[in-house]
Order: structure tokens, then C-alpha cells, then sequence
């Protein structure tokens, strides 16, 4: 097992054999009796050991967890970035605007569904700052007007860059006089239809009120009714991140990044921006051939890994504990909600939704 | 207990130092392949090593997005170079040295033009142990780690980056000297002494209250 001569290690020394650690830490696996061995050949060496526990235990350090997602956005970024030869360092571009949104690469077509709950006096400031000069490019329908109200017709507006934008009534859009030259900006009330030419170098942000969205290049649905109390912003594919829009400039601490059947849910009252799930998420992967939502005697890890991978959403749970949990079930199109209730029933346990993603609590299967 | 599976990265290698490696190490083989521009491989790089790197950018200096910016920068120049890098023994180890010579060059000039940031003329590097963060609050008796803590506010930043170099990240000697551009015997002294100061004023006078565990 081991050719060091354990024998004559200080506290010290044991304190930084890895192998000690990972011992002391509870990180070997249950099979490797190699120290509970040692110890009883070495009873003389107790104190020494036990010291070197003790400094094992207090010095461990204690890492934040990095957001995984802020991970994997910078991960996303530095692939991007060496696809192409010339790129040029950060701290070498100009500072501004577009440091709120540092690095999110959204890379495909997205479909994004937002529902926002405006009515407040931002609007007035909205309509200053965003004189339809370019009303070819941007029509806007005043919400008062009774004509789009009642004919229930959309509008399809045809944006300078070539997005899509499909207005239903009894909505706003406006354009900024700035449309294109560093960044897309309009500003929404009402509901729309998004349809985003990709253009990384000029993101494309939709103002809703005390929410902003970003893209580079997606396609998605937003829907603003007066009144409401919060406002929503839901993806179905691709990625888009959203922010609080501050006066002057959004600050990046406030930036999430929405992935497929996740939610960010503004509160207006509190002002606090949360990122949840979609009422429904939808299946991301649809398979014909077989149906993936069936289990004979399937470990749970694997269960709940199909869940992740065809809804997209991730799963936290604690694999030792469901190590034994096996499932046997049938299930299809119900919404994904349902199967969690039905898992969870089968294997005494309950789940939450935290922070967009599903955490799984169980006391484990004997 | 809810353990977040979806970031390995966290996890430490699983790999006993005392097994001998008669095979060929995996990590050499990877950064062969990322060295012959196989973007797997540097993808690979990419989910081993970003988080990691990004925690401990973020205890010498507390910019994140300054980190994350060089941290970018390090991984695409490492792209753009990968053609004359050298084999190397432990791919951890190059990225921190890399990493850690970046951010300290880029933090000097970034104080430069911040002057209100000023962090006095040594770098900060933060970093918390668990008896001070209270996380093994449960295991030890109040005035055990009153006492412990005490001793560790004793230590200076540098043989407190040394512990987390050698017990967090896992470096040899060799690395961690340079690292901190200092000479083999001094990284020995430094975590030594440490841990020697610790034990001495501490453990004599210490109520053992947690051996119940294995």
C-alpha cells in the first residue's frame, strides 16, 4: 500500500500526506483500512496521529463554491475567443456599457419567453430617451390605441439590423436613436416576438422597466401587462441574460444568465431578481426511437440524469445517500414537475427548486 | 448533506500520492494532446481547472472581474502559444504559477491608475481556514479554537498562502517555491514552521473532545 515509513512522521508530516488527508477528511473509500490498520500495529503513535488530525481538520480550507455558471460562461468565452486568431485581451478594451455584460457567450439561436409586469414611471423616462427617429425601422403601437387592441392583428416590425420583431397589440417597442452603433437597444412595453440576428460584437438589449435583457443572437418572446407585480423572463433554448436596469448602468453583480426552462422572476416590490424554473419546462431533447422516461430497477443517479439531460435542468442531491435507491417506473409526457412528484413519492423524499435548479432531498433507500 | 455534483472540479484528485504511476499520467497525456491543438483536450483544460483557478485568483485579489479577465487571457495566450509549451510534471502546478505571475502583474498596473485601491506594496492573498470560518464549529471545543485562531493570526500572509498551497492545491515543495519565487528550503520552513508554531502553543494545553470519528 504505502513505502513510506509512516513510523517516523511528525504531526507535521502526516498533516501533509495526502494520503493521511483524504483518510482523516472521510475522502477514502470504505474498503481502504490501510490507517485503521496502522493504528493498531502503532498504538504508540496515537497522540501523533491524533494531533495531526486535529491539524488536518482546522486548517481545511473552506473554497466558495464558484457560480457554475459564471464558470462555465467564462469557460464559453475563452473557447470562443480561440477559435479565431485575433483576440485581444480584456484589459486592453475599452471599458464601459458593455462591462455589465463581460463574457456570456451566446452562442446559438434561442427562443425566449418574457413576461413583464411594467407600469411605472420609468416609462415616462423611456419615451425621452427614445424618440422614434427611425420609425421605418420600428413602428411603435401606443397601448391606447383601440384599433390593434381590438383586431387582435400582430405586427411584424423589420429592425435595422435585420431582426424580427413581431409586436402583439397593444404594445410598444422603441427604438433607440443609438440603434447599432455599439449596442441594439429598444425598449418594450406590451408582448413581442424576438427574432435576433446574431451579432456578438453588438448585443442586442431589451429594456423592460427595471429589467434588461441581453442577447448576441436568439429569438424570443416578451410580454408586458400593466400592473403585474413582478416581471418574468423565461428561456426555452439558447441562452440570454438578464439584469436590473439601473439608472446610468446596470451593475454585472446583478447579470443571470437564463438557460433553457429557466425563469428570472423580478420583484418589484423588493426589487430582488431570482432565477427559478418555468412553470412547465419543456423537453429540450426529444427522442423517437425509444422512450427514455421508462426504468426497470434504474440506480437513481441514472433517473434523475435523463430528467437533466432531456429538461436540460440540473439535478443536486447527495449521490452517496441515493446509492441505493433503485426505480422501477413507467412514465412519458407528463410535465416534469409531476414525474419529481412521482420519484420522490416512490422513494420518500422531497425536492425544491433553488436557484433554477432542482435539489433533491432523501434519507436514502434501505 | 446535499453535495452539488455538478461541479467536480471541487473534488480533489483521487489518485493516493504512495500508489506509483506505472502508467502513463493521464494529465501528461492531456496536455500532449492540448499541446497538439486537440480542442477536446483544451476543453478538458478548461473544466479542470477554470473554477479552481478562478478560486484562488480571487484570494490574491478581490477584483473578480479583473481575475476573470486575466484568467481569459491566460487560457487563450496558452492557446495561441501551445506550440512552444514544454511538457510539464503537473499541470495544476504550471497554471497557478502562470496564473498567479499574470494577476500580479496585471493588479501592479491596474494600481497604478486606481490609486484609491491601493493595496499596500505586497499582494493580499485571503484566504480562511476552516477553524476560523466556523465550519468545524461542532468538532472542537470554543476555547480550543479561540486559542487556535489566535495562533493563526500570528501567521503571515505568506506562510498562510504556503499552508494553502501545500494542504488545499496539493503542491510539492518544488512548486510551491516557485510559485512564490522563493528558494525549496524556505517553502519547507515556511510550511513547517507554521504548522510547528500551531502545534506547539496549542497542543499543550488541548482537550481533545473529537475522537469518536473512525
Amino acid at each position: 500500500m504505502s513505502v513510506k515509513d509512516y513510523t517516523r512522521f511528525l504531526p507535521e508530516d502526516f498533516a501533509q500526506d495526502p494520503y493521511f488527508r483524504r483518510w482523516v477528511l472521510g475522502e477514502l473509500p470504505p474498503t481502504d483500512t490501510f490507517w485503521i490498520t496502522w493504528q493498531v500495529r502503532h498504538p504508540e503513535q496515537d497522540e501523533i496521529i491524533e494531533q495531526a488530525r486535529i491539524l488536518v481538520w482546522a486548517l481545511q480550507v473552506e473554497d466558495p463554491a464558484a457560480d457554475s455558471e459564471e464558470v462555465r460562461q467564462g469557460i464559453d468565452q475563452i473557447l470562443d475567443d480561440t477559435q479565431s486568431r485575433s483576440v485581444l485581451p480584456f484589459y486592453r478594451r475599452p471599458a464601459g456599457f458593455q462591462k455589465a455584460f463581460r463574457g456570456p457567450a451566446i452562442r446559438w439561436a434561442a427562443s425566449v419567453l418574457m413576461v413583464l409586469g411594467l407600469g411605472y414611471g420609468a416609462y415616462t423616462t423611456l419615451e425621452r430617451t427614445t424618440a422614434p427617429t427611425r420609425p421605418a425601422e420600428a413602428r411603435t403601437t401606443p397601448m391606447t390605441d383601440p384599433a390593434t387592441g381590438a383586431n387582435g392583428l400582430t405586427e411584424r416590425v423589420r429592425l435595422s439590423d435585420g431582426s424580427k420583431v413581431t409586436l402583439t397589440p397593444g404594445s410598444r417597442l422603441r427604438v433607440s436613436p443609438d440603434f447599432g452603433k455599439t449596442e441594439r437597444t429598444v425598449y418594450l412595453t406590451g408582448e413581442a416576438f424576438f427574432e435576433v440576428t446574431r451579432n456578438p460584437a453588438k448585443p442586442f438589449l431589451v429594456y423592460t422597466g427595471n429589467v434588461v435583457t441581453k442577447v448576441l443572437g436568439t429569438s424570443f418572446r416578451v410580454r408586458a401587462y400593466e400592473g403585474d407585480s413582478h416581471v418574468s423572463v423565461a428561456v426555452r433554448t439558447g441562452r440570454v441574460m438578464v439584469a436590473k436596469a439601473k439608472p446610468g448602468r446596470p451593475a454585472s453583480s446583478d447579470a443571470m444568465v437564463l438557460l433553457p426552462n429557466q425563469q428570472a422572476l423580478y420583484s418589484k416590490a423588493d426589487e430582488h431578481l431570482i432565477k427559478t424554473l418555468v412553470e412547465n419546462p419543456v423537453m429540450l431533447i426529444t427522442t423517437t426511437e425509444t422512450n427514455p422516461f421508462e426504468f426497470r430497477e434504474a440506480p437513481l443517479p441514472q433517473v434523475l440524469s435523463t430528467l437533466e439531460q432531456i429538461y436540460g435542468v440540473k439535478m443536486i442531491y447527495d449521490a452517496k445517500v441515493v446509492a441505493e435507491c433503485n426505480l422501477t417506473a413507467q412514465m412519458g409526457n407528463e410535465p416534469l414537475f409531476e414525474k419529481l412528484n412521482l420519484i420522490c413519492e416512490m422513494i420518500q423524499a422531497r425536492y425544491e427548486v433553488v436557484d433554477g435548479q432542482v435539489v433533491l432531498y432523501s434519507n436514502g433507500c434501505k | 448533506m446535499i453535495s452539488n455534483r455538478l461541479q467536480p472540479l471541487i473534488l480533489p484528485p483521487v489518485e493516493p500520492e504512495s500508489e506509483p504511476a506505472d502508467h502513463p499520467s493521464q494529465e501528461q497525456v492531456l496536455w500532449q494532446a492540448f499541446r497538439l491543438g486537440d480542442r477536446k483536450a483544451f476543453a478538458a483544460l478548461l473544466d479542470q481547472y477554470y473554477a479552481l483557478l478562478l478560486r484562488y485568483g480571487l484570494r490574491l485579489c478581490p477584483d473578480r472581474d479583473l481575475v476573470k479577465d486575466c484568467l481569459h487571457d491566460l487560457f487563450v495566450d496558452l492557446w495561441n502559444q501551445r506550440e512552444r509549451l514544454d511538457a510539464v510534471r503537473s499541470i495544476r502546478a504550471y497554471l497557478l504559477i502562470s496564473f498567479r505571475r499574470k494577476l500580479l502583474k496585471e493588479t501592479r498596473k491596474h494600481r497604478r491608475f486606481e490609486s484609491t485601491e491601493a493595496m499596500g506594496d505586497e499582494y493580499a492573498f485571503d484566504v480562511q481556514f476552516a477553524v476560523e470560518t466556523g465550519l468545524i464549529q461542532e468538532e472542537m471545543q470554543q476555547e480550543n479554537q479561540l486559542k487556535l485562531r489566535h495562533l493563526l493570526e500570528q501567521l503571515t500572509k505568506r506562510q498562510r498562502e504556503a499552508l494553502y498551497l501545500r494542504f488545499y492545491q496539493e503542491l510539492d515543495y518544488d512548486d510551491i517555491a516557485r510559485m512564490m519565487s522563493i528558494q525549496y528550503h524556505s517553502a519547507v520552513n515556511l510550511v513547517y514552521e507554521s504548522l510547528r508554531l500551531l502545534r506547539k502553543n496549542w497542543f499543550l494545553t488541548l482537550l481533545l473532545v473529537f475522537f469518536a470519528r473512525h
